[in-house]
């Protein structure tokens, strides 16, 4: 595809549409069956507490992520309308 | 209080469930730069959630310090714990398939293991869960083998190893408390489907994964186990042995193991290592590829190195001709990798002949066997001769067996058992009176010493092991106070050594040692007298002397 700014749009669109199928991954991969079934009826003492602690840690680690990719797919989207809409300004370029 | 506690039955249900996380974040990938910290961020969930909590939980499990198998609440059922803690049918009695699948989990866990090992063998977070890991396999071998029936009279086989991949199986078999002869006939059938490779021929995983294969696991398996080695390796092939683990050390192990004099005998050791000997002369040296052996020639030299009679003058006892053994023969010597190979064996049982081989039971050698060695030692002499090689390595392999050959001749002298011949042969050789005269004339009873002062010796490294042989044996008998402390001054080889030494030194040498032989008969007692004849008769005869003054 041409550089043009239509050619950009879809590229960010493009890119903006893979970043949202990895968010969506990456959110199906939590960690919320883990912590789940590892309650104290599980197991208790000091390893288990720290097992909590830092599935929770990594839960909400995985939480920000996806919604950093998600933004990252928000922010290129509109970033394709933006061109989109250059390229209609453009006398020229087709549309 | 620390209240401490858990129910193996959930805990295991959750190592199932970080075992199902771990693996999903792991197919987590993309290179677009904006999801690059995405990525880092499932990968480090994966790294703790594969390397610290899986071992972890794993650890509580196997180790079950709360309530061990047959403690569990009120269940009598050996199998009730062990099925459970393996994610299989809790409570019921499992079949070989779903064993094989719980080890082939465990080999798929300790690939991707070995793998971050080979990427940074430092890591130490790797190394703790690749410990844990073989801990689990530990147990759970463990398990399975409690769990074999016991009601018959037919020898246990742990057919369970043989559904699952051969890496599993090698995995596992360190831990099942075989004998001998089983566990090395399943680690043979387990090296056979290896080399048959899985379905339509494919390859295993592990021969193209970092770290030890399955024929690795295998042999060091084995190296612990000797008799079981030697059993081993008379079932493989050659080309099974040579061809197929990762790291030459294995083989190499296994095989100094499995025909190692003290482990079987001469014709046990001709069924071992005559086929490769015969293998090697055919194929060649093995290229340059992963899951070959490219030091076959030096590993099966120094395998060899005990046995080098059975290449000459023994040669029948291993079931070929003396043409035969010599060609073996010659082949390793004109490989410098397999002449050090021999050197370095032969150094490395200088002065400890507790694992000589061909020693009777009673820990003496017979006249028979001390001509033996002569004949071999002198057709190392022709074979390094005839391939031209004239150099410091060559004279270091001929002064190092020499000395070998000196020790097991002294041997025949000594009074006492199999156990103390070591420390006597040790003694004789190194006795102060000794080392004194062999000094004294040039000889050193050490390779170093020896390749430094070959222009001193007496013009033939068979006649130098004539006089280290006869100063051995005598100075044993001083050592002993069989004769007295100055007996070694009668014998007069000043003048015969070195630059301007006579005409032709072996033949003055020789007829020396002959006569100083006969002046000590009246003192000597009848077995060391008869062992001195034997050396004279093997090293120093008048056909020897006439072939070298020729």
């Amino acid at each position: 595809m041409p550089l043009t700014e239509t050619g950009t749009a879809a590229a960010l669109r493009a890119r903006a549409t893979n970043l949202r199928r990895l968010a969506i991954q990456l959110a199906e991969r939590d960690l919320r069956e883990v912590r789940r079934r590892s309650g104290d009826e599980v197991w208790r003492g000091p390893l288990a507490d720290r097992h909590r602690d830092e599935v929770l840690t990594a839960q909400r680690r995985l939480d920000l992520a996806v919604d950093e990719l998600r933004r990252h797919a928000l922010v290129l989207e509109r970033q394709a309308d933006e061109a989109d809409l250059r390229a209609a300004a453009t006398p020229g370029v087709p549309a | 209080m620390t209240v401490l506690g858990y129910d193996p039955f959930l805990l295991d249900a959750l190592r199932r469930h970080v075992r199902r996380a771990a693996d999903s974040l792991a197919t987590i990938r993309d290179d677009d730069p904006l999801a690059a910290e995405a990525v880092r961020v499932a990968r480090e969930v994966h790294r703790l959630l594969e390397l610290d909590w899986l071992p972890a939980i794993s650890a509580v499990l196997g180790d079950d310090p709360l309530c061990r198998p047959g403690a569990i609440a009120s269940s009598t059922d050996p199998w009730a714990f062990p099925a459970s803690a393996d994610g299989l049918a809790g409570g019921r009695r499992l079949d070989d398939a779903a064993w094989a699948t719980s080890f082939d989990e465990y080999a798929r866990r300790r690939l991707e293991l070995a793998q971050l090992l080979v990427d940074d063998p430092e890591d130490p977070a790797a190394r703790r869960a690749l410990a844990a890991l073989d801990a689990e396999i530990a147990a759970a071998a463990a398990r399975y083998t409690a769990a074999a029936p016991r009601d018959g009279h037919v020898r246990w086989f742990p057919t369970a190893v043989l559904d699952s991949s051969p890496m599993a199986a090698a995995l596992v078999l360190r831990h099942l408390r075989l004998d001998d002869r089983t566990l090395a006939a399943v680690a043979a059938l387990v090296l056979h489907r290896w080399h048959d490779g899985s379905d339509h021929g494919v390859r295993w995983p592990d021969a193209f994964a970092g770290g030890d294969n399955t024929a690795d696991v295998l042999f060091r398996v084995l190296v612990d186990r000797p008799a079981a080695a030697a059993e081993f390796l008379r079932r493989v092939g050659p080309d099974e042995l040579l061809l197929a683990a990762q790291f030459d050390d294995s083989v190499s192990r296994l095989l100094l193991v499995g025909t190692s004099p003290a482990q079987v005998d001469e014709a046990t050791a001709g069924r071992i290592l005559r086929p490769l000997l015969d293998w090697l002369q055919v194929h060649g040296e093995p290229s340059a590829t992963d899951g070959a052996t490219r030091s076959a020639p030096a590993i099966v030299a120094a395998a060899v190195t005990p046995w080098l009679a059975d290449l000459g003058p023994r040669a029948a006892r291993w079931g070929w001709t003396y043409d035969d053994g010599d060609r073996a023969l010659r082949w390793l010597l004109t490989r410098p990798a397999a002449r050090a190979a021999i050197t370095d064996a032969l150094a490395a049982r200088t002065g400890d002949l507790s694992e000589a081989p061909l020693l009777q039971p009673d820990g003496r050698v017979d006249d028979e066997l001390v001509r033996d060695l002569a004949g071999t030692f002198a057709q190392v002499q022709l074979a390094l001769r005839d391939a031209e090689i004239d150099d410091a390595e060559a004279d270091a392999l001929l002064a190092q067996l020499a000395l070998d050959t000196a020790g097991v001749a002294i041997s025949a002298a000594a009074p006492s058992g199999p156990i103390g011949i070591a420390a006597d042969v040790g003694v004789a050789l190194l006795t102060p009176v000794a080392i004194d005269a062999l000094d004294r004339w040039g000889i050193a009873p050490s390779a170093e010493g020896a390749t430094r002062r070959a222009q001193q010796s007496f013009g033939d490294r068979a006649i130098d092991t004539a006089v280290m042989a006869v100063t051995g044996i005598v100075g044993a008998a001083v050592e002993r106070g069989d004769l007295p402390p100055d007996t070694l001054d009668r014998l007069d080889l000043d003048g015969l050594a070195g630059p301007g030494a006579a005409s032709c030194s072996p033949r003055e040498v020789s007829d020396r040692l002959h006569a100083f032989v006969a002046d000590l008969e009246p003192l000597t007692d009848p077995a060391t007298h008869n062992a001195l004849l034997a050396v004279l008769y093997a090293f120093a005869n008048p056909l020897s002397d006439a072939q070298l003054c020729a």
